[in-house]
């Protein structure tokens, strides 16, 4: 099995299979676009990523190698936010920030199966919730002007859907 | 350097009158710039040139130093313009950008003056015009802040509080576009109050189509005609339409609409609501009077946080996506079993609503008063025994029904 070196925005190389390592659309492009071949021993720098979250990638697309790429047309298909198998759930068992990490590098690196867990695991956990208690949960700063929470409060457009 | 040292210099014998006076123009101009914040390359540079020049013709054993001492003055010691603020041209390495500079140019440049006080100008070696290098510490150092602040907009940012207890984070938009896919249409108004990027993410053409090729693509056969596929094509209204195309198929949001009591909404809230169309048709021997009402209050869903562009281009035409005639809208609709003669009431104020047990006390008897303006509508009758209030009876009302402008039953024409 042909081996990559992948390395994190901290310098830490990570040797994975090929195979495991084109789950991400991204580093697929990036070694189509390049000619990569077996010789080739330069790592492949992922400037965005760091090493912590580089790992947790790996774990995950080295447990998923053998899925079935997701179909074309997923995107008109109707999401269920509950459809999240047990090993995601134990690997998604992290703290926010870890989440919210994971989302952004799966983000970057292209790989919808992890974007969709993760952003389904954080769709779950914001289920119900005022902003202010999502806000309290994440760690999350509020950037909004007391002018502007009221302008929203009496917007008749969040009256509508939520 | 000041004028005293100057005056010592010549009478020490080192420099000429004349080159005093040169000099002293130069402090001058000096001041000058940095008072203003104007600067002066040539009111500068030139007399310095002339000045070198005569003293090295007056003191051949400086000849060698002439190079560094220009060089040194002009590039590393003095300010020159393109070290102001608005300066677009890079000077050096070291330049201080605009904002970012602990000390302002003249502070700067004072203390360098200071620092030279010590020793004659005309003593100094080029190491002595070097720029105090706490400065340039300073100087790298908020170059880093900098570079983190960019850094912390981009990747998640850790803010403490004032207690120092609380971390919170700011997460990138990409984070917030990406999560926006997978939020419930009955969630989406709690997300866009979580921080600006999150509403910024639910105020994109992209974000509205999504939802609606997710949830409404696979049951276009419920949906009206105004709400086919085909509209998606139109980004004029599309907000509106995906809305109302939910309420249709999204069934968290269809329970939510579905009234199972008569008389379950109430109909209060339209006072001071404008009549814009009214109506009646016979239903299996009951008459149906709907009453178009439009909130004036409301005039637009206009997103004051994310600053949309422009409305109209002229190539695609219209393309607001907030656009939204219906905004403020109602409909109520009241059931009677006998037909009443409405009196013309367009365009008027409802005023008041009595919504009381009808004569037979067995169903309700609804007033509506309609008025040419809100506070009119208490008065008692003008000096010609007229009130002014065109007032509805529906006696005996069986049911009374309000549906917002995204009810399916809210009638669009």
């Amino acid at each position: 099995m042909p081996q990559i070196k992948l390395q994190s925005s901290d310098g830490e190389s990570f040797e994975i299979d090929l195979e495991v390592a084109r789950q991400s659309v991204t580093i697929k492009t990036m070694l189509e676009d390049l000619g990569w071949d077996e010789s080739d021993d330069d790592p492949v720098p992922l400037p965005n990523v760091n090493a912590a979250i580089l790992k947790k990638v790996v774990q995950w697309a080295t447990f998923h190698k053998d899925d079935p790429p997701p179909p074309e047309d997923d995107e008109n298909k109707e999401k269920r936010t509950d459809d999240i198998c047990t090993w995601d759930a134990e690997f998604l068992k992290v703290d926010q920030g870890t989440l919210f990490e994971l989302i952004l590098a799966a983000n970057y690196l292209d790989i919808k199966g992890l974007l969709d867990v993760t952003c389904k695991t954080v769709a779950n956990m914001i289920k119900g919730k005022s902003p202010e208690e999502i806000r309290k949960t994440f760690n999350i700063k509020n950037d909004f002007t007391p002018a502007e929470e009221e302008q929203m409060m009496s917007c008749n457009c969040s009256a509508t859907m939520e | 350097m000041t004028a005293l040292t100057l005056s010592k210099d010549i009478l020490h014998g080192d420099i000429s009158p004349h080159t005093y006076g040169l000099v002293k123009a130069k402090l001058i101009s000096i001041s000058w710039a940095l008072e203003t914040g104007t600067h002066l390359h040539w009111g500068f540079q030139r007399p310095s040139s002339i000045l070198l020049c005569k003293l090295d013709a007056s003191h051949p054993h400086r000849k060698h130093r002439s190079k560094h001492l220009n060089a040194g003055f002009v590039s590393q010691n003095d300010v020159t313009i393109h070290e102001f603020a608005d300066s677009s041209k890079q000077v050096n390495g070291n330049r201080l950008k605009k904002g970012f500079s602990t000390k302002s140019v003249p502070e700067m440049a004072n203390s360098n003056l200071e620092q030279q006080e010590e020793l004659s100008w005309f003593d100094k070696d080029l190491d002595d015009f070097e720029i105090d290098s706490q400065i340039e510490c300073d100087d790298s150092e908020e170059e880093e802040q900098l570079k983190e602040s960019h850094k912390l907009k981009h990747v998640g940012s850790n803010t403490k509080d004032d207690d120092g207890k609380c971390i919170q984070r700011m997460y990138p938009v990409d984070l917030w576009l990406a999560l926006s896919f997978h939020i419930d249409p009955e969630d989406i108004g709690r997300f866009a109050g979580i921080c600006r990027y999150a509403n910024m993410a639910v105020h994109t053409v992209q974000f509205w189509k999504h939802l609606y090729q997710t949830y409404c693509l696979h049951n276009t056969s419920i949906l009206p005609d105004d709400l086919q596929p085909c509209t998606l094509e139109r980004i004029h209204g599309l907000r509106q339409r995906v809305i109302r195309s939910l309420f249709y198929v999204h069934s968290p949001l269809v329970e939510r609409i579905k009234t199972t009591i008569p008389f379950e909404n109430e109909p209060y809230h339209l006072i001071g609501q404008r009549c814009i169309l009214h109506w009646h048709e016979k239903v299996k021997n009951k008459w149906v009077f709907n009453f178009k009402f439009k909130n004036e209050t409301i005039t637009s869903e206009r997103n004051y946080i994310v600053e949309r562009k422009r409305h109209y281009d002229l190539f695609r035409g219209h393309n607001d996506l907030f656009y939204n005639p219906l905004n403020g809208c109602c409909m109520l609709q009241v059931v009677c079993h006998n037909f009443i003669n409405i009196p013309p009431i367009l365009g008027l104020l409802l005023s008041q609503i009595y919504l009381k047990v009808g004569h037979g006390m067995r169903y309700h008897c609804l007033k509506l008063v309609f008025n040419s303006s809100v506070n009119s509508g208490n008065l008692s009758a003008n000096r010609y025994g007229v009130s002014g209030d065109v007032v509805v009876m529906i006696d005996p009302a069986i049911n009374l029904k309000v549906f917002p402008w995204w009810n399916p039953q809210y009638q669009i024409s």
